[in-house]
C-alpha cells in the first residue's frame, strides 16, 4: 500500500496529537455515468442538502475515526458532500442544468463509521426528493453500507476506514441513479 | 500552551530527536517491477481515426476509492491517455458523440502481513530489514456510448519496498527515487498497456 505508507508516515506522528484528515473533491463514476445515460434521465437541479434524522449538525461537519483522529467534511458538510458526488454524475452525464424543470434534494439521515479493530464497519442513508414545478414526484430513504478487514495498525486503519466512508457517497449517488422509482419520477410527464 | 498540549508537544519533540538518526535506514525504497515494459510514445497500436472520449480515473486501496492517492495520479493518467492517441481529445468532460473511458488503479497487498512486517522494521530501528511488496490492478474499461457493451481490459503489477537496513534488492525491478515516482511510472506503464490492449481488441472502432 504505497499511499498508505506515505500516509502512515504523516499519521504515526500526528496520532501523538490526533489528527485531522482531508478528502478530495467527488468525481463522476462510470456506473454513474452508465447509469444515467442507460435511463436517459432528463436533466436536473440539485436543490439543498441538509442533515436530518440522527445526524446532528456536528455530525454533519466532521466524524472521528480511531477516537482521536478528525475526518472534516469536505466542504464543510457530509450532506454537501453527497450533493458534490451526485453534482459530478450528473454533470459527468451532461445532465446537470440549473434550469431544469426536476430539482432534486436530500436530508442525510445517516452516517456512521467504526474502524474496531478486526471488523470496521460504516454506512450512509439519505431521503432524496425529486420535485417538478413544485410538486413532489419522488420520496425515498435509500441506504448503503460496507464493511472490511480492519487493522489493528491505526496507521492502516483509518485510511482504510476513511476510504470505505468516502466511498460510500459514490455507491449512494448510484444507488439513487439506478433506483426504478427515480427513474420513473424522473420521466412522469 | 495547556499542560495538555505542552505535554503532547515535548513527546512529538522527543520522538523526532530519537526519530532523526534512524531515518535514512527506516525510510522506504521503492522499486517498480520491470517484467511488462513501458510503452513509449509512438509505440501504440495505431487507431485511424480516434474518437473523442470523456476520460474518469479512480485510484481504490484495497477496493475502496482513495481520493488522495488519485489525485496524485490524476495528471500522470490524463498524460498517458493523451500521448496513446488512442482517443482525441481526451478529457473529464462529456465529449458529443464521444466514449467513456474509466481507468481503475486498485492497490491491493502481496502478502497479507505487510503491515507486520513494517512494524517489526521500526522496532527494531531499522535493523531487521525486509521487502514488501504492492501489488496494482489496472483496469480500463470503454464504453462508445449509450446502450453500447462496454470493453474491458486488465494488467497487473508491482511495486515493492525494501525497508531497513539488511533488505535485499527485489530482482526484477528498476529502483525510484521516491515512493511518489514509482507510482507515477508503475501508473504510466499500466494504463499505457491496458490502453494497447483495448487498441487491439478486434471490437474496439479503429
Amino acid at each position: 500500500m504505497i499511499f498508505v505508507r506515505i500516509a502512515a508516515v504523516a499519521l504515526l506522528a500526528a496520532s501523538l496529537a490526533g489528527c485531522a484528515m482531508n478528502v478530495a473533491a467527488p468525481q463522476a463514476s462510470f456506473d454513474g455515468i452508465q447509469a444515467v445515460r442507460a435511463a436517459d434521465l432528463p436533466p436536473m437541479t440539485l436543490g439543498s442538502f441538509v442533515p436530518g434524522g440522527s445526524v446532528s449538525a456536528s455530525d454533519d461537519r466532521s466524524t472521528t475515526v480511531r477516537a482521536i483522529n478528525t475526518l472534516d467534511a469536505p466542504g464543510g458538510s457530509f450532506a454537501g458532500f453527497l450533493k458534490d458526488t451526485l453534482a459530478a454524475d450528473l454533470k459527468g452525464a451532461g445532465r446537470l442544468d440549473a434550469n431544469a424543470p426536476l430539482t432534486l434534494s436530500g436530508v442525510l439521515t445517516k452516517r456512521e463509521v467504526d474502524s474496531t479493530v478486526g471488523t470496521g464497519t460504516a454506512s450512509l442513508a439519505a431521503d432524496f426528493t425529486l420535485t417538478k414545478g413544485g410538486k413532489t414526484v419522488f420520496d425515498k430513504t435509500l441506504s448503503v453500507s460496507d464493511s472490511w478487514d480492519s487493522s489493528f495498525l491505526g496507521a492502516v486503519a483509518i485510511p482504510d476506514a476513511v476510504n470505505h466512508f468516502t466511498g460510500l457517497f459514490g455507491k449512494l449517488s448510484l444507488q439513487l441513479l439506478s433506483d426504478p422509482d427515480f427513474k420513473a419520477a424522473a420521466h412522469a410527464p | 500552551m495547556t499542560l495538555r498540549n505542552a505535554k503532547s508537544f515535548a513527546r512529538i519533540f522527543v520522538v523526532a530527536v530519537l526519530a532523526a538518526p534512524l531515518g535514512a535506514c527506516i525510510a522506504p525504497t521503492s522499486y517498480v517491477d520491470n517484467t511488462m515494459p513501458d510503452i513509449a510514445p509512438g509505440h501504440y497500436q495505431a487507431v485511424a481515426n480516434p474518437k473523442p472520449a470523456q476520460l474518469l480515473f479512480d485510484f481504490q486501496t484495497k477496493g475502496a476509492t482513495n481520493s488522495r492517492a488519485r489525485e496524485e495520479l490524476q495528471a500522470t493518467v490524463l498524460d498517458t491517455v493523451k500521448e496513446s492517441m488512442i482517443f482525441v481529445p481526451v478529457s473529464p468532460d462529456p465529449q458529443p458523440g464521444g466514449a467513456l473511458v474509466q481507468v481503475t488503479i486498485n492497490n491491493v497487498p502481496l502478502e497479507d502481513d505487510a503491515a507486520a512486517k513494517g512494524f517489526m522494521v521500526g522496532l527494531t530501528l531499522g535493523v531487521a530489514g525486509t521487502t514488501v511488496g504492492d501489488g496494482y490492478i489496472c483496469t480500463v474499461q470503454y464504453s462508445a456510448g449509450a446502450g453500447a457493451t462496454p470493453i474491458t481490459k486488465e494488467v497487473r503489477d508491482a511495486i515493492y519496498s525494501t525497508i531497513g537496513a539488511t533488505a535485499p534488492t527485489p530482482p526484477h525491478a528498476d529502483k525510484a527515487p521516491s515512493m511518489l515516482e514509482a507510482a507515477q511510472r508503475l501508473t504510466h506503464k499500466c494504463v499505457g498497456n491496458a490502453l494497447d490492449q483495448l487498441a487491439r481488441d478486434p471490437a474496439f472502432p479503429k
